[in-house]
């Protein structure tokens, strides 16, 4: 069996980013050329394998691709020499080259793609991948002619993998689920991370209950809920532990840390770095531990690394409802 | 009927409570977007990013994802950090990928503390977004950039040091234009992270760099318009550290048998948090809702006044804090987040973009 198939391919240069350089004339005429570029994707590493999917919502249906993935070297193009093309980050130029086929995907294993079929694509794409590698920048697509593919006997047939269709956005067209495979082949993990989904393709939140049913089984549970709004209020912290979180702080360098320790007040009088300079002057960390000098007054003695010492006396109060530094006295 | 309006008030007052309390458990949830064009830099640097952020430190504050797409950031690190590879392959357009993140706090307890999902797509798609007849899927990349709550722009470093020599890469200006609209037409925060900082920093102070982008007359505007959001950060990072890569030509290669040290990676997510929260305490999303500003409540933080700087012609910034009843764990990744910034200012006065311009002009 035969079928007809239009050449394409999607590449980039060493500075211009991903673009269909060849497309069939009839996506190219329907302005739906992008569709190549983002139904290209690359499921595999493994080689020889060519992917197939289906094109749902595209101008002319059914439609699927039947792509492989290359690492272009120079001399596939026509290019001088053998080394692998590179981008300017040095990374591999990939070349996603393949067929646009009049038919589903699951009945593309059928026609008998052969190694012979994609080599012409490759034929038919060299001349628009020189332009593009030579012009350095974006350049305006081919149109390719129709081949007729397949239908080869005595060739051993292309390793065909079948994904994911490709939904063309806005369309109402359905994701199908891909088929199962034609041949079996070596398992990999899929190990992709979730691909966007629209906000209309995930499923719809479940409806909250509303009513009698939760106003009667409401009015049994409030002195419950009270009760448990009030067991699970935060235990206040003590003065005490205000300031030795202070110098725990300080002694980890942390002084953003021991900075958030003070009442917002204090902060909107003084800032961070203030703040720092006066305990630690120019040091990253200090030593100290306080003394409770009243209820809400601690003494500290902040040992800084070079050797000096800052001694400050801490005002502690409850501005928010547990304990924070409202004041701070250096002491010579 | 007595009874029935007793139970109505009852059931009301109680749902209020519920879900007030329902709130209060809900993680932040938040979707990062990084925009930058082709070879920017944004796919090593989400594998690097990861790779930094994985393990907690002293703060308890890493990051998580399921164990596929962990396995699959490794390989991306992994293909970055070994010198005999080439780096990780460039993204097509089709290979748009969303990455989702949990965000954990590590003490007594290991604590989920938020979510947030990163968005890595194709950089050449952004020109389509400005090219004579958009495509679905360039309106539809569009959409998703625009319902991000935080947007990041990728600044190629390389392109940007060649820049500086006076000899840029063709398309530079036209480049920074176009990336420069798409983040304008955000109401959001915007932080830059200048990528590739290591072949930059040998060369040129990070003023040096900040002094001659904000000649770009389009550079300077977009900054000076971002002072209605409060801040606008430029966050030098190095996804493979120094000395990892060298210059050959208009490329860049790896140096063999170099080890991968990626610096600050972690500091544009990190600041993420404070700036939206900043950014939506100016000025709440357009539907009102004012979403993170919720949470905020919920978590019963303490966001402090925003001062107003009025040498920096209404530069805004605020300091977050845990309150009182702030959980723990959410506490612990203020104070993470806090203290990144506070280190990225110490280090790079210059890199609270907005702060910088109306001090010191160009």
């Amino acid at each position: 069996m035969t079928a007809r198939a239009w050449p394409y391919a999607v590449s980039r240069g060493a500075t211009a980013g991903y673009q269909a350089i060849v497309v069939p004339g009839f996506l190219a005429d329907a302005e739906q050329a992008y569709i190549l570029e983002y139904a290209s994707r690359q499921e595999t590493s493994e080689p020889g394998v060519v992917t197939v999917r289906d094109v749902l919502g595209a101008i002319e249906e059914p439609l699927s691709l039947a792509y492989r993935v290359l690492e272009v070297r120079a001399d596939r193009y026509g290019l001088g020499g053998t080394d692998p093309l590179e981008d300017r980050a040095g990374r591999a130029i990939r070349a996603f080259e393949g067929l646009v086929l009049p038919l589903p995907a699951e009945r593309v294993p059928s026609i008998g793609l052969t190694a012979a079929d994609l080599e012409a694509v490759t034929v038919a794409t060299a001349p628009a991948f020189r332009k593009l590698w030579e012009a350095g920048s974006r350049i305006e697509p081919e149109a390719s002619a129709a081949l007729s593919v397949g239908g080869t006997t005595g060739e051993s047939p292309l390793s065909l993998r079948i994904s994911e269709p490709y939904v063309v956005p806005g369309t109402s067209a359905k994701r199908r689920p891909a088929p199962p495979k034609p041949r079996p082949a070596p398992e990999r993990p899929p190990a992709r991370p979730e691909k966007t989904r629209s906000a209309a393709e995930r499923p719809p939140a479940r409806p909250r209950r509303t009513g009698l049913t939760i106003g009667v089984a409401a009015a049994c549970v409030l002195s419950v809920l009270l009760a448990w709004f009030l067991f699970f209020k935060a235990p206040p912290r003590s003065a005490e532990a205000t300031a030795r979180d202070l110098c725990s702080d300080l002694s980890k360098g942390d002084a953003s840390g021991a900075y958030q320790l003070s009442s917002a007040g204090y902060q909107h009088r003084t800032s961070l770095p203030t703040f720092k300079k006066m305990l630690l002057g120019s040091n990253p960390s200090g030593t100290c531990s306080p003394t409770m000098i009243a209820y809400n007054q601690a003494a500290v003695s902040v040992r800084r690394l070079d050797g000096t010492t800052q001694k400050a006396t801490l005002g502690l109060g409850q501005p928010a409802g547990q304990w924070q530094i409202i004041s701070m006295q250096l002491n010579s | 009927m007595e009874v029935l309006i007793l139970l109505a008030v009852v059931a009301t007052v109680v749902l209020w409570m519920v879900q007030r309390r329902k709130s209060s458990r809900e993680p932040l949830d938040l979707t990062l977007a990084v925009v930058g064009f082709e070879s920017s830099g944004k796919t090593v640097y989400i594998g690097s990013m990861f790779h930094e952020l994985r393990v907690p430190g002293s703060s308890g504050v890493f990051i998580d994802t399921s164990p596929e797409n962990a396995g699959r950031l490794l390989s991306l690190f992994n293909t970055t950090a070994d010198t005999d590879k080439k780096f990780p392959d460039s993204t097509n357009k089709g290979e748009l990928t969303e990455w989702p993140f949990t965000v954990k706090v590590k003490s007594a307890d290991v604590a989920e503390v938020g979510k947030f999902s990163y968005l890595d797509f194709a950089g050449e798609s952004l020109r389509d977004l400005y090219a004579g007849s958009p495509n679905p899927e360039t309106r539809r990349l569009y959409e998703r950039f625009q319902g991000a709550d935080i947007l990041m722009a990728a600044l190629d470093g390389f392109q940007v040091k060649r820049f500086l020599e006076n000899r840029p890469l063709p398309g530079f200006q036209n480049d920074l234009g176009t990336l420069l609209s798409l983040l304008s037409n955000h109401h959001k925060p915007v932080n830059l992270i200048l990528t590739k900082w290591d072949i930059l920093e040998d060369h040129y102070t990070f003023r040096q760099v900040v002094e001659r982008l904000l000649q770009i007359n389009t550079f300077a505007n977009f900054v000076a318009s971002q002072r209605v959001l409060g801040t606008c950060r430029l966050i030098p990072v190095s996804s493979v550290g120094s000395g990892f890569v060298r210059e050959v030509g208009d490329s860049m290669r790896k140096v063999p048998g170099k080890v991968i040290n990626p610096v600050r990676v972690e500091v544009p997510i990190a600041c993420a948090l404070p700036d939206a929260l900043v950014s939506e305490r100016r000025r709440p999303d357009s539907a009102g809702r004012a979403r993170l500003l919720t949470w905020a409540k919920a978590m019963k933080l303490n966001l402090g006044l925003i001062q107003i700087d009025l040498s920096s012609f209404g530069a805004a910034s605020a300091t977050i804090t845990p309150g009182p009843g702030t959980p723990a764990a959410v506490s612990q990744l203020v104070r993470y987040c806090s203290g990144k910034v506070d280190r990225l200012e110490d280090a790079f006065p210059e890199s609270d973009l907005v702060r910088f311009l109306y001090r010191h002009g160009t």
